[in-house]
């Protein structure tokens, strides 16, 4: 009876807070954002996509959907790892019944990285509660209150509730172009290092996911095109040999072996200069309506 | 499992209502839960390493009821030379090899024989230098006749692997946890309510104070010869506060969970940083170590009383051991010797048990005096930091250098104002504290229960508002 009072006691006293953490929970999921907007797109127009683009942030900054001839949704977004690529792909690949071009973003750190080991893990939590993805067991990514810092939710709520502030940054067709410029030479080199791993600890999963997204094409009439997107050469001069080649190697065979299959390489592109980058490895508006012009010409000729 | 995650906030309530609600009042089965929830704990960071504390459980189990079975001299002492073996090897090999490894390879190389690389990709198990030497205190207590060894292992197991102080202590001594777990342990209220309040506190410490000054303590060691030297005081004031928190975070947090089970830790910091002398700092510094090696290493020794020479060399031996069972780097032994050098003076001239009183015991405010040795304490102890926290010698040595710069009084680059009041705050709930268990035993307690309250809801919002991602705790390092 007396562990009764205790648990009373601390009920009545923690009440306040849990109260207090379900309103401010609530009201940040309200919150419109990137996430809940791409997986409404995609709930409603799924029928009409004839190119889905996946990827990370290099594909969702620097490929225009609105600029393609066809019509595309950019389903790319920042730090969107492979497995999570796959995941919307599978998700959705019933209800995209006029896919005709599926593009997926592969660049250097692509096989070999998941969102879910690295230092923005926290986005992780985006995919559960806004796709509806069941991707972890742990209770800190169901919430938001709980996977970012005050600071970041106070000024969300802040921003939206107060200033108004439109927080989604996509566009329409869910592309995220940028506009400036950083220091090309330090972003380059410390996302290189950065980007660097060849520890693969996903790449036999990530080989077997992509194997069965090229039978589902072949099947479905949908041709596959992996691309990567051009990097400055401050970026590009500072990978590291044996991660290039694993990388290359594995889309040159899976190209030759698979006539659904293309590669679209500009990692050391030439046509891109520094006026096309926002920093060592993303391209900014103007190097992304030049890539997607490119990548325009390319499709038109497969 | 660390104690500031989501992942505990949920195991301690479940394990405390089974605990409780099903164990009742049978020692035994509630013995079990305390192991099988210890395992599930330790086994949450890596289920891999629970077998290194199985075989300390067993080995040391089996070691004492051998012990009590020969009489023997000689074979008492090889049994008790098996224990220290198998526990030493374990934590030497986790802990030392590479550093052993290492040095060799650069003393032969320093002597135009190189060696190839024999490092190995080694995961130091968490807590291993905690538990090892817990189980040790077991079997030398056992072989001094001290404590009768126990036959029942789901105790023993329960003594080694008890949760809340698992992997950073306090290392408590066998003398005083073994016994508990044979005592009938009835729900007390008070008592477990005073355990609610110091978890509280000890996150508090952890997530608003520790976690914060890390957040400035990273970028100013990282960076060190870009600061002025002012900035690299501040950084490692910083530091001292961190570790202080940190670890005495971690603490009151397994003190106050043991509460909630019925259990008494022992205290393992009492208010380090108003000490007046290093003497009284090092009985106020991480009580349960300090002990220890006192107990099991100094007093065999023949502690002070051998002749100078001996004392000398006997106190360079507990700072030194001291510094390098933190890690294996010369640091941690540079932080050692520094210590040693600090008490030696105090212990020669016989002044090292001058302050065993509480500082200004029977005031609200120090005298200026007092005040005058808190500082010099608190100086020394934060220079002894740097080679602490120093990635190598040569950084410590590097940060030192930079201090004592003309920019030493410069305006610190690096000056957070909200960390300041909250260190000013923090201070001053510390001294109000000063002659209690942990600053806020019995704070307002004179108040009425909403105030009280209160307080306490302003330490959780603190905790929400201040609070960075999930930070290991330091000592779970060592």
């Amino acid at each position: 009876m007396i562990i009764g009072k205790l648990v009373k006691r601390l009920i009545i006293f923690l009440l306040p807070i849990l109260l207090g953490f379900c309103v401010l929970e609530y009201y940040l999921r309200a919150i419109p954002n990137d996430y809940s907007f791409k997986k409404e797109y995609l709930e409603e127009n799924a029928e009409n996509i004839e190119m889905l683009i996946l990827g990370s942030s290099h594909y969702f900054r620097g490929i225009l959907a609105e600029d393609l001839d066809i019509n595309s949704f950019n389903a790319a977004y920042i730090s969107q790892s492979l497995d999570l690529d796959f995941l919307i792909f599978n998700t959705y690949k019933d209800r995209l019944k006029n896919l005709k071009f599926l593009i997926i973003g592969i660049s250097y750190p692509s096989l070999f990285k998941s969102l879910g080991t690295g230092v923005e893990y926290w986005r992780l939590k985006n995919y559960n509660l806004y796709y509806d993805f069941h991707i972890t067991n742990n209770p800190k990514d169901y919430s938001e209150i709980l996977s970012n810092t005050f600071d970041v939710n106070k000024t969300k709520i802040i921003n939206y509730y107060y200033y108004h502030k439109n927080p989604i940054t996509a566009s329409k067709l869910g592309s995220g172009p940028v506009r400036g410029q950083k220091d090309l030479k330090k972003k380059g080199i410390d996302a290189a290092k950065r980007h660097t791993d060849t520890t693969m600890p996903y790449f036999k999963e990530y080989i077997k996911e992509l194997d069965n997204i090229i039978e589902y094409g072949k099947e479905n009439n949908i041709k596959i095109v992996l691309v990567t997107s051009p990097t400055y050469h401050t970026y590009s001069e500072n990978l590291n040999n044996r991660q290039l080649s694993l990388m290359s190697h594995l889309l040159d065979s899976i190209t030759k072996n698979n006539q659904n299959v293309f590669w679209a390489d500009y990692l050391k592109d030439k046509n891109f200069t520094k006026e096309d980058f926002y920093d060592g490895d993303h391209l900014r508006l103007q190097g992304a309506k030049k890539f997607t012009e490119i990548l325009n010409q390319k499709l038109d000729s497969l | 499992m660390l104690f500031n995650s989501i992942d505990f906030a949920i195991f301690l309530p479940v394990v405390f209502l089974l605990y409780w609600g099903v164990g009742k009042k049978n020692i035994r089965v509630q013995n079990i839960l305390i192991v099988a929830a210890s395992y599930v704990f330790y086994g949450w960071w890596d289920w891999r390493f629970l077998f290194l504390i199985l075989l300390s459980t067993v080995v040391d189990y089996s070691i004492g009821l051998a012990l009590e079975k020969q009489d023997k001299e000689r074979y008492r002492k090889v049994l008790l030379w098996i224990s220290l073996l198998v526990n030493l090897g374990l934590l030497g090999f986790f802990k030392y090899f590479n550093f052993f490894i290492d040095n060799f390879s650069s003393a032969f190389s320093f002597f135009g024989h190189p060696l190839g690389g024999y490092s190995l990709n080694i995961i130091l198990p968490v807590g291993i230098s905690f538990y090892t030497f817990q189980t040790l205190s077991y079997t030398i207590d056992v072989y001094r006749k001290k404590l009768a060894p126990t036959r029942d292992i789901i105790a023993f197991s329960a003594f080694v692997s008890f949760f809340p102080q698992l992997v950073a202590g306090p290392i408590e001594r066998a003398t005083n946890l073994l016994p508990q777990f044979f005592k009938e342990r009835n729900f007390d209220y008070v008592k477990a309510k005073d355990g609610l309040r110091q978890i509280l506190w000890g996150l508090f410490k952890k997530i608003v104070i520790a976690d914060n000054c890390a957040k400035y303590v990273n970028i100013i060691f990282e960076n060190h010869e870009a600061y002025s030297g002012s900035t690299l005081v501040l950084g490692a004031v910083f530091f001292a506060f961190q570790i202080y928190c940190d670890f005495s975070g971690y603490s009151d947090i397994a003190i106050g969970t043991a509460r909630l089970f019925g259990f008494n830790l022992m205290q393992n910091f009492a208010f380090p940083y108003f000490s007046r002398d290093m003497a009284e700092f090092w009985r106020r510094w991480h009580i349960s170590l300090s002990t220890w090696f006192r107990d099991y290493v100094y007093i065999p020794l023949g502690g002070s009383k051998v002749s100078k020479a001996k004392v000398v060399r006997n106190v360079f031996i507990i700072f030194l051991v001291s510094g390098f069972w933190h890690g294996a780097n010369w640091t941690f032994i540079f932080w050692g010797g520094l210590n040693a050098l600090y008490f030696l003076p105090l212990l020669l001239l016989k002044r090292n048990r001058k302050n065993l009183n509480d500082v200004a015991e029977s005031s609200n405010f120090p005298s200026l005096r007092t005040l005058f040795q808190i500082a010099v304490t608190f100086s020394l102890t934060v220079f002894a930091w740097v080679f602490f926290r120093a990635e190598n010698v040569g950084q410590a040595f590097g940060y030192i250098k930079r201090i004592f710069s003309k920019t030493l009084f410069s305006i610190p680059k690096e000056m957070p104002l909200y960390l300041l009041m909250l260190l000013f705050l923090f201070i001053i709930i510390e001294w109000t504290g000063r002659t209690k268990q942990y600053a806020i035993e019995k704070f307002w307690f004179n108040k009425p229960v909403y105030m009280r309250w209160g307080f306490y809801y302003l330490l959780a919002i603190g905790m929400y508002v201040y609070g960075i991602k999930e930070q290991e705790f330091i000592y779970f390092q060592f």
